[in-house]
């Protein structure tokens, strides 16, 4: 094969993973190429295709998402204590099938906020199971909630609100950040 | 070199062009796809976030308590008096307390109105007209106000926060010639 095709694949090979060395750059181009016959000898033809599969690093991926609409507890009334989200029982953190590595998973969440009146996240609960017996408290940093679940799971969540005495009347809306990362 | 090698050499020719050719695609093709990967950087992700958002909407509220004075053992009570008689109290009010409280409890998020209405007192057949009981702010009787018969509520206070609360005072008149007897009503306290 012509030196100039040779040395572009091997630009392209280091490109894909810089940490390659030269003779290794060679055998991969020998172990991926294909055979041809000419001449009563075998000879070997780059694959290019091939050879820079063959370098390019598998690396980590995670890919999670949220099932279940927003977390929504409907109308209450200043006082009420543990309020079920009107969608309990129907929300999932999903580890997608994509992800190649085992996560953990945790969630913050930031303060309810109505026009210039809040709702402190402390106030919310959540737990793996359908019982407030267990629950814990969301706070705005970080606190895990699974720990080492492998890819293609489904966990499921479930959530509580609880509204403080004299807390103003409105719409308050909060984000809740769930993040996965390697276990 | 006869005609068939001069075929036979043109083919090869076009065989190694057609390769170079499948090559240098091949080449262009690879190039770009690592060029987009690296521009759009979807090759590695070690971490991940999903956002959701949460809502709740807080009704306006509020939450009353309207108590008779303990002293009162439950009923107002103006005890007896003659005909012509001012300003008599009910018997449990005091310079401290009123004979009703009412608190806009700590929960409520919003303030309240404290009025009042009643019936006519009755005995029998006779009976003493409402407007002959007065309520005040306190326990002078200075700047009472003659209440309305009901279904007429007369303000006591205004804009009573939440966790506030407000005492009422009540003063009774006994029409002159009026009919001896135990004359009976009921008064009503309202917060909201």
């Amino acid at each position: 094969m012509a030196a100039p095709h040779v040395a572009g694949l091997a630009a392209l090979m280091r490109q894909a993973n810089n940490t390659l060395t030269p003779l290794q750059i060679r055998q991969i181009m020998k172990d991926t190429g294909v055979s041809v016959f000419a001449e009563g000898n075998i000879y070997k033809r780059i694959n290019a295709t091939a050879a820079v599969k063959a370098v390019m690093p598998i690396q980590e991926f995670i890919d999670i998402s949220f099932a279940g609409g927003n977390i929504d507890f409907g109308s209450l009334n200043p006082g009420v204590v543990d309020s079920n989200a009107t969608n309990n029982s129907g929300y999932y953190i999903q580890v997608n099938p994509a992800t190649n590595v085992n996560v953990n998973i945790s969630q913050n969440g930031t303060d309810y906020s109505s026009g210039g009146n809040s709702i402190a996240i402390n106030n919310m609960k959540w737990n793996s199971v359908n019982s407030l017996t267990g629950a814990v408290v969301l706070s705005t940093s970080d606190a895990l909630l699974y720990s080492n679940v492998t890819p293609n799971t489904n966990k499921a969540i479930y959530y509580w609100v609880s509204v403080p005495s004299g807390a103003s009347s409105g719409s308050y809306s909060s984000t809740i950040s769930i993040k996965a990362v390697k276990a | 070199m006869n005609n068939n090698h001069i075929k036979a050499n043109l083919a090869l020719s076009n065989l190694n062009l057609r390769r170079y050719i499948n090559m240098k695609a091949s080449l262009v093709i690879l190039a770009g796809v690592l060029l987009a990967f690296a521009v759009l950087g979807v090759v590695h992700a070690d971490a991940a976030t999903s956002n959701v958002q949460s809502s709740v909407t807080v009704n306006g509220y509020v939450s009353v308590t309207i108590t008779v004075n303990p002293l009162c053992s439950g009923t107002m009570n103006f005890t007896s008096g003659n005909p012509g008689d001012v300003n008599k109290p009910v018997t449990c009010q005091n310079v401290t307390a009123g004979a009703v409280s009412v608190r806009n409890d700590p929960i409520s998020n919003g303030n309240i109105a404290v009025d009042t209405t009643g019936l006519n007192f009755t005995s029998g057949g006779n009976k003493i007209a409402i407007t002959n009981v007065a309520f005040d702010r306190d326990n002078t009787a200075a700047n009472k106000t003659a209440m309305a018969e009901s279904p007429v509520y007369k303000t006591v206070y205004t804009g009573v926060t939440p966790g506030q609360s407000k005492d009422v005072w009540y003063w009774m008149n006994i029409p002159s010639g009026q009919a001896s007897g135990s004359y009976t009503t009921t008064i009503t306290v309202r917060g909201q």
